[in-house]
């Protein structure tokens, strides 16, 4: 039987290439995906084996905060620690090292790299051996706090030469340092997108701001060569009291793993999307088995009649798709290689910069891909497959190869009885039951799925109601071609519906959200002017003591991030100041006030103190980076906790803690006798010397806040375009599949009078209208799926329902678009037939 | 035997010398060969052989479906030969009617719709006096607004008829119209063909193979291996198959 479905396929070679070239574009996003990864990996694997590399030790304080998602913040050291481990017996070697954020300022004045992208680092240089980086030809590190070391990506981007001036910013302030080095991490230019300046141990403290005076993060260590690394561990432990100190090899592992789940939350994200375009494909292929099944109903029925068992034509189907499934995913690792490419350079096109070398293609890439690609051809061959075997002998003798009616009322009850399961599913985890519930999503796309050729008819007759108007005959004839085959038809657009349900989802979360977001941001905030960073670094506090000497602004307040330990979890809080916010935030309170803030005391949101039953004056236990422990007592009770979350603290709270001080927002309120131009330029002229800072009027400011929801909206929708993409070849397979079909149909109108180009409309409105099917079915499920998601978000303050009306104009005229253009080839295809074959009798 | 040359005045069309050959060198095959024929304006004649006479060729490459290795043919006054795809697809459109054996109709379209297509795709509006002449002939009035599949073969190849009359061209194509019929519902079809030709003076030329049916006809052509070799006037069943039978020995 496998031979048989050897020659069945070299017969129809050119059908079952649609179905192959479907299983290569989905494996092949599977592929470059998982390649693309495991390249990232590799280059994270051979930079942190370098990293630790001659570190046989490694000091660092016991004390800790993790603030969840593999971030954790650790109090710093003395510096003088690294001294006193330097004079244990064993220890040949002892560097403090400190890190922090800083970020390199081009020659324009203004800071290098990408806004809100990857983290810049300044910290201070190592003794070769302890040291990650290595210098490029011609360079030196440091000697003083006069110079400095830039990673060779960064200098390349600033256009720095040694000898050049080049500005380092930071928290602690701005310093011009003369460049005498640039350095590699490893063999890569870059640590992985972000600038990183290197300066000597003072110079970096000083630039971290005054927590960091006189303190390291860690202090690296070199042993004597023949001690193991435990043993250096084991004399370093009994001189540094109750400090942590583990080996180099378990900090290489550590700083591994850390990234490494940092990665897979990546990877997940990208195989979902991955997910969804092989859930599409399969669904093509499934369409494309099906129509191949039915247009051999004949040559089936033959084949019945002369005895084969239905054992038999089922298993030369499933053979085939077997065939299909081996070299379509062989081939969609080939193509892989090209999609982890774009992907790649997708990603940077979004500011995430990856540094990778080459490309890594593991042979569990391989194994899963065919593994996958097999199954996806399988499976969606099997019920045409049993189908195909059911086919009675006699099917050989009648004329036509119909399929069942599509709007059987077993159809409509069973759709709708999904549907509605679905439904209540949804709406029970909407009601607060549990977000368990709103798997019920997947219900209701299968309901579609049932529903779909029932209802594909009505839909696409309103569709086309235009065309007859517009196209005259040939406009009808594309309706109702479109409408003479519902269940191939739906199933086509059925595939279209999930990505474009999706993206139209995500669009109506984000619009939603951003209108929340708008909404909040504007009744809470009451000011001018807001200074924000336009990286982790933070605004330095200097510059918010700078701005409250600036002529015409009457009120400047900060917010600051603390790091705490409350009630047991590792979060950071945000700190205000007590005495200025009131004039820039709208705060009101059921109880307390602003006035009973201070740095031992704690404002709790209505909503929280209701749940955990706080009263002003009760006290929550807390503890600080440094371990301190601290009992806050309420000192308010305020009602707005959509915007500042469940806790305010006082930013004089952090001063001594151990954590870096810096401003991640400073609001400022105007003179309303002065000139807002006048006020803006004094700002502007204070902002010069911050190089990270960018100053925003209130407009401006609300319009920020949801600047980074467009762009992962951007990022998503590119990765679910390829789903649509996938979907779209099936509705070039589809008209391939309803020309073929109607060969002697075409034959005939072209004999009768229909010109090339009639031919050609007609064929492309046939798309344009299966096009749409999906686009507007997916609009009409996305804005449900969108509304169901804000609705389960009510009670975090996401209050708006905004539907992207113009977005959605633009997926119409996107589906409009896409329709033509699948149906370019087929209508081509179609205008060739030759006329007297088409027409002769047999 | 000698034809007359062709003269744009009494023929709707013709051909001078059409030869169509298939293959080249040693598997060359004449479809035609070398044919010469005129059809008469308001003449029903019908084109008899063998298959493999090329009879069907003979009526494709006049009817503009197919092309010619040599020769000329002639619809009105117009040579087929220069036209280009787009222009002898308008001449199909507006001068000439095809009735074909089946899969006449559009399966989409209703029997109205389907009679009007050829008018409705030069974007003419149809002659009501006409058009309601040529439904009430064949007698599809109550039938208008069914599709196809609703209609029995008959009915369906009343619509063809009714479809090949509606734009009043200058030459109806007929291939084996009642082949697949019973010969009752045949015999209606043939009626109907032979009332357009004697009330509406329209010109037909029908390929058959079936004597019957040619009778019906005021002329019959025979045609041998690509060759016309007879002819004959006012012809009936017996006439026709006697001559058959004398071709076949």
């Amino acid at each position: 039987m496998f031979k048989l479905a050897l020659k069945m396929i070299l017969g129809r070679k050119r059908r079952l290439a649609f179905s192959t070239i479907v299983v290569i574009a989905g494996i092949s996003f599977l592929a470059g995906t998982l390649m693309f990864t495991d390249t990232i990996q590799r280059t994270f694997d051979s930079l942190f084996s370098d990293v630790f590399k001659d570190t046989d030790a490694y000091v660092r304080s016991d004390k800790t905060i993790d603030l969840g998602f593999g971030n954790e913040l650790r109090e710093r050291l003395d510096a003088g620690v690294a001294d006193e481990v330097a004079k244990i017996d064993g220890v040949t070697k002892a560097a403090g090292y400190i890190q922090g954020f800083g970020r390199v300022v081009g020659k324009d004045g203004k800071t290098l790299g990408i806004d809100q992208g990857p983290p810049n680092f300044i910290s201070n240089i190592l003794p070769d051996g302890l040291t990650p980086w290595r210098l490029t030809p011609n360079s030196r590190y440091p000697k003083d706090g006069s110079e400095v070391a830039i990673d060779t990506a960064t200098a390349k981007l600033g256009k720095y030469e040694i000898g050049d001036t080049v500005g380092v910013t930071s928290a602690g302030g701005t310093k011009q340092l003369t460049l005498v080095g640039t350095v590699k991490f490893g063999t890569s230019d870059g640590s992985g997108g972000g600038t990183f300046a290197l300066t000597d141990l003072a110079t970096t403290q000083e630039l971290l701001g005054p927590e960091a005076a006189g303190k390291v993060d860690a202090v690296l260590i070199e042993g004597k060569n023949d001690l193991s690394q435990q043993q250096v561990v084991d004399r370093v432990k009994t001189g540094v009291g109750t400090l942590e100190v583990i080996t180099g090899k378990a900090i290489s592992e550590e700083t591994a793993s850390q990234v490494k789940r940092g990665l897979s939350f990546f990877t997940t994200f990208l195989l979902a999307f991955v997910a969804i375009a092989l859930f599409v494909s399969a669904f093509v292929i499934y369409n494309t088995f099906s129509i191949l099944v039915t247009q051999r109903l004949k040559e089936t029925a033959l084949l019945r009649a002369i005895g084969a068992k239905q054992g038999q034509i089922f298993r030369s189907i499933v053979a085939e798709s077997i065939v299909v499934g081996l070299i379509g995913s062989l081939l969609g690792v080939v193509a892989g290689v090209g999609m982890a490419v774009g992907i790649k350079g997708l990603l940077s096109a979004f500011g995430i910069a990856i540094p990778t070398s080459g490309l890594v293609l593991l042979p569990r890439t391989i194994i899963l891909s065919v593994i996958l690609g097999v199954l996806m051809a399988v499976v969606s061959a099997v019920l045409p497959a049993v189908r195909a075997a059911r086919t009675a002998p006699m099917a050989a003798l009648r004329d036509v190869a119909a399929e069942s009616p599509a709007a059987t009322p077993g159809r409509i009850i069973s759709g709708l009885a999904v549907l509605v399961a679905g439904a209540a599913l949804v709406s029970f985890g909407l009601a607060g039951k549990g977000a368990i519930y709103l798997i019920g999503i997947a219900p209701i796309f299968i309901g579609l799925f049932i529903l779909g050729p029932a209802i594909a008819r009505p839909i696409a007759r309103v569709i086309g109601s235009p065309l007859p108007k517009l196209q005259g005959i040939t406009g009808t004839m594309s309706r109702e071609n479109a409408m003479r085959n519902p269940k191939r038809t739906a199933r086509t657009a059925a595939a279209l519906l999930v990505g474009v349900a999706l993206i139209t989802g995500v669009s109506v979360i984000s619009s939603s959200a951003k209108a929340s977001i708008t909404d909040l941001v504007g009744k809470q905030f009451t000011g001018d002017f807001v200074i924000e960073p336009s990286d982790f670094v933070g605004l330095s506090p200097k510059m918010t003591a700078e701005l409250r000497t600036v002529p015409g602004v009457t009120a400047v307040s900060a917010l600051t991030l603390i790091p705490i330990e409350l009630e047991g979890k590792g979060t950071q809080l945000v700190g205000i100041d007590p005495a200025s916010a009131a004039k820039v935030f709208k705060l009101t309170f059921a109880s307390g006030g602003l006035d009973k803030l201070n740095k031992d005391s704690i404002l709790v949101s209505k909503k929280r103190a209701a749940k955990k039953n706080y009263l002003v004056g009760d006290t929550i236990p807390a503890t600080m980076l440094d371990g301190s422990e601290r009992k806050l007592a309420v000192g308010g009770i305020y009602n707005e906790d959509e915007l500042f979350g469940a806790y305010l603290v006082s930013s004089e709270m952090q001063a001594g803690s151990g954590a870096d001080l810096f401003d991640f927002n400073i609001f400022t309120v105007r003179d309303p006798q002065a000139k807002e131009a006048d006020v803006r330029a004094a700002i502007d002229n204070v902002a010069k010397g911050y190089p990270n800072a960018k100053v925003r009027s209130r407009q401006q400011f609300i319009k920020a806040q949801t600047a980074q929801l467009d762009q992962l909206l951007a990022l998503v929708t590119a990765l679910l375009f390829l789903s649509v993409v996938f979907a779209l070849f099936g509705v070039v397979i589809t008209l391939f599949s309803s020309i073929f079909e109607r060969t002697r149909e075409l034959g005939m109108l072209r004999a009768i009078g229909m010109d090339r180009a009639k031919v050609r409309a007609m064929v492309r409105w046939e798309s344009v209208i299966t096009s749409l099917l999906g686009v507007v079915q997916g609009i009409v499920v996305g804005l449900g799926l969108g509304w169901a998601v804000m609705r389960a978000l009510r009670d975090q303050g996401l209050k708006s329902f905004a539907v992207p009306v113009p977005l959605l104009i633009t997926f119409l005229i996107a589906g409009f678009t896409s329709g033509v253009l699948a149906g370019v080839f087929p209508a081509w295809r179609a205008s060739k037939i030759d006329v007297m074959k088409a027409i002769s009798s047999d | 035997m000698t034809l007359n040359p062709p003269s744009t005045l009494t023929a709707a069309a013709g051909s001078v010398g059409a030869s169509k050959y298939y293959g080249s060198g040693e598997s060359e095959v004449r479809a035609i060969d070398d044919i010469t024929v005129q059809f008469a304006a308001g003449e029903f004649t019908a084109i008899m052989g063998p298959s493999g006479s090329g009879k069907s060729t003979l009526m494709h490459c006049v009817a503009g479906l197919d092309r010619l290795t040599a020769g000329e043919v002639y619809i009105g006054g117009t040579s087929l030969s220069g036209l280009n795809d787009k222009n002898l697809t308008q001449l199909r459109r507006d001068k000439i009617g095809f009735i074909f054996q089946s899969f006449n109709l559009v399966p989409t379209l209703s029997a109205f719709e389907n009679i009007v297509l050829p008018l409705s795709l030069a974007g003419r509006k149809p002659d009501q006096t006409w058009l309601d002449r040529v439904i009430d002939t064949v007698g599809l009035r109550n039938r208008l607004s069914h599709r196809p599949s609703e209609l029995s073969g008959g009915q369906q190849q009343r619509v063809a008829v009714a479809r090949a009359l509606a734009s009043r061209p200058e030459i109806i194509f007929a291939d084996e119209p009642t082949g697949n019929l019973d010969s009752k519902t045949g015999t209606e079809i043939l009626s109907f063909m032979r009332q357009a030709v004697r009330e509406f003076n329209q010109t037909i030329v029908m390929v058959t193979h079936d004597p019957s049916a040619a009778a019906y006809s005021d002329r019959v052509i025979f045609l041998a291996d690509g060759k016309v070799v007879d002819e004959m006037r006012n012809p009936t069943a017996a006439l026709i198959l006697d001559k058959m039978r004398a071709m076949g020995d």
